[in-house]
């Protein structure tokens, strides 16, 4: 049986290699991009079971990206856990029509949360 | 620090205001939580040796990136306590002295920082606020630019030699049009790129102006160079 595929859309780095490897670690295939462009490239190359997103990256942010997913029917039904440091700041129900299954809070959650969300939706 | 409040960004054609220490604790979020996952991933105690001591480092550098934000932060508040001395000196030297100290952050992260050489250039400006400005500049484009192009730093004579131009370009998303008036002409509404608070610049704006310097940003289709401009000392004629 394939590996359930996670894209993972994030600018930070070294935090991206951290839940790429709970991620894989957990059996997950793993693609990783920087930013909402590349994000939009990857998916139509490969279009992920579940993508976790951050909100403020360089170029067009997570909200411009998820605009983006719901303009069409394949991928307007990927789910999405955003992943940010600014939880605080957006709500879950004005976000859920957006695909977004989930928010996790950089500033608080644990490592194991990503994988722990990701099995749930994914 | 002017005020209790300045305009920190712009999303989706709405101006945000908010008090500067809300900026400043924006920024300071992304390293912290970067630097509590490693440590709780180091904690939990499933890495290997080699792991461990990456992520330590990693937290190392995060951290003082951290730190040199908050050093900048206080001294800001602190500019009209004293006279910034101005002095003679070679800015491709200093650009040389800025490249080899944060190398280090940038070959962790696979990037890479060069510095133009050009021909002899003397300027007049404090080394301790240009050091800072120019930090704070290849802090900002190790963060904004693409993977693979390398960081610029270039230092050149302009208006007659009467002025020299530091600039750190680099190759990421370019500034939108609207964001690209120079940071001098309305510094407190001009931010680097709009999802950035604008907090780098404003501190660099502050560092220049108690030198009697200016900083600006050059939009290009492929990215974007921050830059100081600040005299030429008269010295300069003699090279």
């Amino acid at each position: 049986m394939a590996k359930k595929r996670v894209l993972l859309v994030d600018d930070d780095q070294w935090l991206v290699e951290l839940m790429a490897r709970a991620l894989q670690k957990a059996g997950y295939a793993v693609d990783m991009v920087r930013d909402a462009v590349a994000a939009i490239q990857q998916v139509d190359t490969r279009c992920p079971d579940i993508i976790v997103l951050d909100l403020f990256m360089p170029g067009p942010n997570g909200i411009v990206l998820l605009h983006e997913l719901q303009s069409y029917v394949d991928t307007a039904r990927v789910p999405v856990v955003l992943c940010t440091n600014s939880a605080g700041d957006v709500s879950p129900e004005w976000l859920a029509p957006y695909g977004v299954c989930r928010v996790l809070d950089k500033t608080t959650m644990e490592p194991a949360d990503v994988v722990a969300a990701i099995r749930r939706f994914a | 620090m002017e005020g209790n409040s300045k305009q920190v960004g712009e999303r989706g054609g709405v101006l945000v205001h908010a008090p500067l220490f809300v900026a400043a604790a924006h920024e300071l979020k992304s390293p912290l939580a970067l630097v509590r996952q490693l440590s709780l991933s180091i904690e939990a105690g499933d890495v290997t040796l080699v792991e461990a001591q990456k992520m330590a480092h990693q937290i190392t550098l995060t951290s003082e990136r951290a730190l040199r934000l908050t050093t900048n932060l206080t001294r800001t508040a602190r500019l009209e306590d004293g006279l910034f001395t101005l002095e003679p000196l070679n800015p491709v030297s200093l650009c040389q002295e800025i490249a080899q100290e944060i190398a280090p952050l940038y070959k962790a992260r696979g990037r890479r920082i060069t510095v133009v050489r050009s021909r002899p250039l003397l300027g007049l400006a404090n080394r301790d606020l240009l050091r800072r400005i120019l930090l704070s500049f290849a802090d900002n484009a190790l963060h904004y630019g693409g993977d693979d192009a390398p960081v610029v730093i270039t230092a050149s004579a302009h208006s007659g030699g009467s002025q020299i131009r530091v600039g750190v370009r680099d190759y990421g998303p370019a500034v939108p049009g609207k964001f690209a008036k120079t940071a001098g002409v309305a510094a407190t509404t001009v931010h680097s790129r709009p999802e950035s608070s604008g907090l780098g610049l404003y501190i660099a704006r502050q560092f220049a102006e108690a030198m009697q310097a200016t900083i600006g940003t050059i939009r290009h289709k492929d990215g974007a160079t921050f830059y100081v401009d600040f005299n030429a000392s008269t010295q300069m004629r003699l090279l």
